[in-house]
């Protein structure tokens, strides 16, 4: 189901209003269960089988776990429980690759042998729902949070469905114990929830929707478009993708603060980020603090000398590649980010002191960042690293005629819609006091609101197309 | 935030946005009626409001690229119009005659087909009629009706009907391209590197399936030219293809067969040999670049001119 279809917008007011007229929290807990298993089974039925059995065997191991005293055998549990649901995220993301891949070596070493693709289809959300069990096996590991008893709590946990299928990847100590307070229905929450919703709309269909038939056309058509039509494709990709995602999280998180629940932030203006590690802090923030707690930090994190650093930081970034997709072009990507990432590092040890105007050095810093994760953007959209760099010579070289797409007028209002968006997170970020949405005041919050709404049916892309993230 | 509040809150956004959208259909109508409006829609505000032509030609991007009218007028001596549309379909082509044979029908209807207009389920562009919806238009209501039931809910709101539109109006106004300019032909570019052709194969005992919408799209428009005392020819524009064994695309021959059933002249160049073996003639595989266009002109001429003078034997 998606969050953009029409089935949605009935099963969200239903499942709000039972779920409040229900008198115990069990029976919450269980009808937002049936909900969640019921939103997730719209894609492909076969599918709920996986997550139930990620939820079983991480059930089961972390209540082994919180009874086993001895080390070695918590963590050789903890290992087996790993290893099941990274096998089940290999199975269906990686095998296919990795059989290539040995395809490729062997006949590089002149073996022909010819490995089977098995071409499985991608259970949606596979990434996210696998991370989240293992962030909470690791965290029963650590015993940072006890294990949870009750199957239902867990299984709910686990297949909550606002953030189910792209996240945010909760932490267990965040949400779990929301499941267990009997939510009251709080009007300013649930105003909040629908004034997040709407601005993910917003963002999914006015921008991501809007721009994806352009970027499609180039970046598909590479060979065939000048520098000029894919710099226009690349800046619209960069703003896709935010957008998607971002909109994705927004509606994520404005539905469970409608039933109650607050999902942590994921996206906090990342393109107004003034460096590379700062970008990281405002981008999935649910992914980066997750790679950042479970791999960055038991890797020796930063108390360590420089070159291990390095070192960390491109495990841990090749890591967040390789988990986006099982394709050369996201490692590289993630590559990309890991050294962009250990050159300011380092950069910022031997920085210059030097006194520059302050709102000058601001716009410097935020243009040179954004510079920097859209070359890296390129290669994330590109079919193959050889097309990644083929494109950015173009961008550097070829100069023509704008590509015309679906026409001037919709590129130019796609332009305009991203100029909105980049003016209230520009005003959200410099000046938070000054609010339109969120304001105090029923008139402008209103009035906000409805104009809101009215942009959104005056200029949104009603095509239903699936969020980038889901494949992930 | 109380409930009370949270309830005045959710009361005032609606009411806004029912005004807003209220307020739109009014303001929207009423600039429809006064205005020419820009771009796509001059031509199909034109054969809306003002159209008085005695030959119609009607159809697709390949009609719009392939016959101009300009020449026919002047060798002829009649008004000709192309009413040609970008990916546009028979329920576009349906809706557009029963807007102008309620007006003035003209003396002979020359529809340009596609081979699979007969077989296709998509609609083409008919979306873009949505800011004519429940403005008196039968056919076109009944089909924007026909979509699913988002689509329905949505179309009943004019903010969403005009969708878009507003930003092209309001852009329009500042760059305007005179759609009417050679009575509605729009000439392709002659391209730097020539197109090629496009193989089809013989697909066996393979029968496209009629879509039923589509034959009753095509009998409207036969009705109407009946009724009406039109002359209806259907016409397939020349394609740059590699037909191998013989073969001809899925749907070609339900359009003939419709065709020899109605009695109704039908033209199939989609393999003439003027133009089959000469890709300089095209833009890409389907459309005809500007000389191309002239010498199809040239072709439809002579058809009608064979015809005025009784020798339908070419047809």
């Amino acid at each position: 189901m998606l969050f953009n279809s029409l089935i949605f917008l009935v099963f969200l007011p239903t499942t709000v209003v039972v779920y409040y007229f229900l008198p115990s929290l069990k029976l919450r807990n269980l009808f937002l269960l049936l909900a969640s298993y019921y939103f997730y089974m719209n894609w492909n039925p076969r599918y709920a089988i996986l997550i139930f059995a990620v939820t079983c065997v991480t059930y089961t191991c972390s209540l082994l776990l919180e009874k086993e005293e001895s080390l070695g055998k918590r963590k050789l549990l903890s290992s087996i429980g790993v290893i099941i649901v990274l096998s089940g995220l290999f199975l269906f993301k990686y095998l296919d690759f990795t059989a290539s891949v040995i395809s490729g070596v062997l006949k590089f070493l002149g073996v022909a042998i010819s490995i089977p693709q098995f071409n499985l289809l991608l259970p949606v959300g596979i990434s996210f729902f696998s991370f989240q069990a293992i962030g909470y096996l690791i965290d029963v590991y650590r015993r940072t949070i006890p294990a949870e008893r009750s199957f239902l709590t867990y299984a709910l946990f686990m297949s909550f469905f606002p953030q189910l299928v792209a996240g945010p990847i909760e932490r267990a100590k965040n949400l779990l114990p929301q499941f267990k307070t009997m939510h009251q229905f709080s009007p300013g929450l649930f105003l909040g929830g629908i004034q997040m919703m709407l601005w993910g709309y917003f963002m999914k269909l006015c921008i991501a929707e809007r721009v994806a038939p352009y970027v499609d056309a180039v970046y598909n058509g590479y060979l065939i478009h000048n520098g000029n039509s894919l710099a226009l494709g690349t800046l619209f990709f960069t703003f896709q993708i935010y957008s998607d995602f971002c909109g994705y999280s927004l509606i994520a998180c404005g539905s469970a603060q409608c039933l109650g629940f607050k999902l942590m932030n994921n996206f906090n203006h990342p393109y107004l980020a003034s460096s590379i590690q700062d970008f990281w802090r405002k981008w999935h923030i649910s992914l980066s603090t997750w790679f950042m707690d479970y791999l960055y930090i038991p890797l020796g994190g930063n108390r360590c000398s420089r070159t291990r650093q390095v070192f960390n930081l491109v495990i841990t970034f090749l890591v967040s590649g390789i988990w986006h997709g099982a394709n050369w072009t996201f490692i590289f990507w993630g590559v990309l980010h890991g050294l962009f990432t250990s050159i300011y590092m380092l950069y910022r040890t031997v920085k210059p002191q030097y006194s520059l105007w302050k709102p000058l050095h601001t716009f410097l810093s935020i243009g040179a960042t954004y510079l920097l994760v859209s070359i890296c953007w390129v290669f994330f959209r590109a079919k193959s690293i050889t097309s990644g760099f083929v494109i950015i010579y173009k961008i550097l070289t070829e100069r023509g005629q704008l590509f015309n797409g679906n026409g001037f007028p919709d590129q130019l209002l796609a332009l305009f819609c991203i100029m909105v968006l980049l003016m209230v997170e520009i005003k959200r970020e410099f000046k938070p006091n000054l609010r339109f949405l969120h304001s105090d005041n029923i008139a402008v919050c209103s009035l906000s609101m409805a104009s809101l709404i009215a942009f959104i049916l005056l200029t949104a892309a009603f095509h239903g197309g699936q969020f980038i993230y889901f494949q992930f | 935030m109380t409930k009370k509040s949270l309830f005045k809150i959710v009361f005032c956004v609606v009411c806004l946005v029912v005004a807003m959208d209220v307020g739109m259909n009014y303001a929207m109508k009423w600039y429809i009626y006064h205005y020419e409006i820009p771009g796509d829609y001059m031509k199909i505000d034109y054969m809306f409001k003002h159209i008085n032509t005695q030959i119609l030609l009607l159809g697709a991007s390949t009609c719009m690229n392939s016959i101009n009218p300009e020449k026919l007028e002047k060798e002829l001596g009649k008004k000709v119009f192309n009413a040609g549309i970008n990916d546009q379909r028979l329920e576009f082509f349906d809706v557009m005659s029963e807007a102008i044979f309620k007006r003035t029908p003209p003396e002979l209807l020359i529809l340009v087909l596609r081979q699979n207009d007969l077989t296709i389920s998509g609609k083409g562009r008919l979306a873009m009629m949505n800011i004519y919806y429940h403005l008196g238009n039968t056919k076109l209501d009944e089909y924007l009706d026909e979509g699913n039931l988002k689509k329905r809910l949505l179309l009943k709101s004019a903010l969403y009907r005009f969708n878009t539109y507003w930003w092209r109006m309001l852009l329009y106004h500042f760059k305007s391209f005179d759609e009417l300019a050679h009575g509605g032909f729009v000439g392709k570019p002659v391209p730097v590197i020539l197109p090629s052709h496009r193989d089809i194969i013989s697909s066996g005992n393979v029968v496209f399936p009629l879509n039923p919408r589509k034959v009753h799209c095509l009998e409207n428009i036969l009705l109407r030219c009946r009724k009406t005392g039109t002359r209806l020819w259907i016409v397939i524009t020349p394609e740059l293809i590699n037909s191998i064994d013989g073969a001809e695309f899925g749907g070609l021959s339900q359009i003939r067969s419709f065709c020899n059933q109605n009695n109704i002249p039908f033209i199939n160049d989609s393999q003439h040999p003027d133009f089959i073996d000469h890709p300089e003639y095209f833009f890409d595989s389907s459309h005809l670049n500007v000389n191309g266009a002239e010498l199809y002109t040239q072709r439809v001429l002579k058809l009608l001119q064979q015809e005025e003078s009784g020798l339908q034997e070419g047809l």
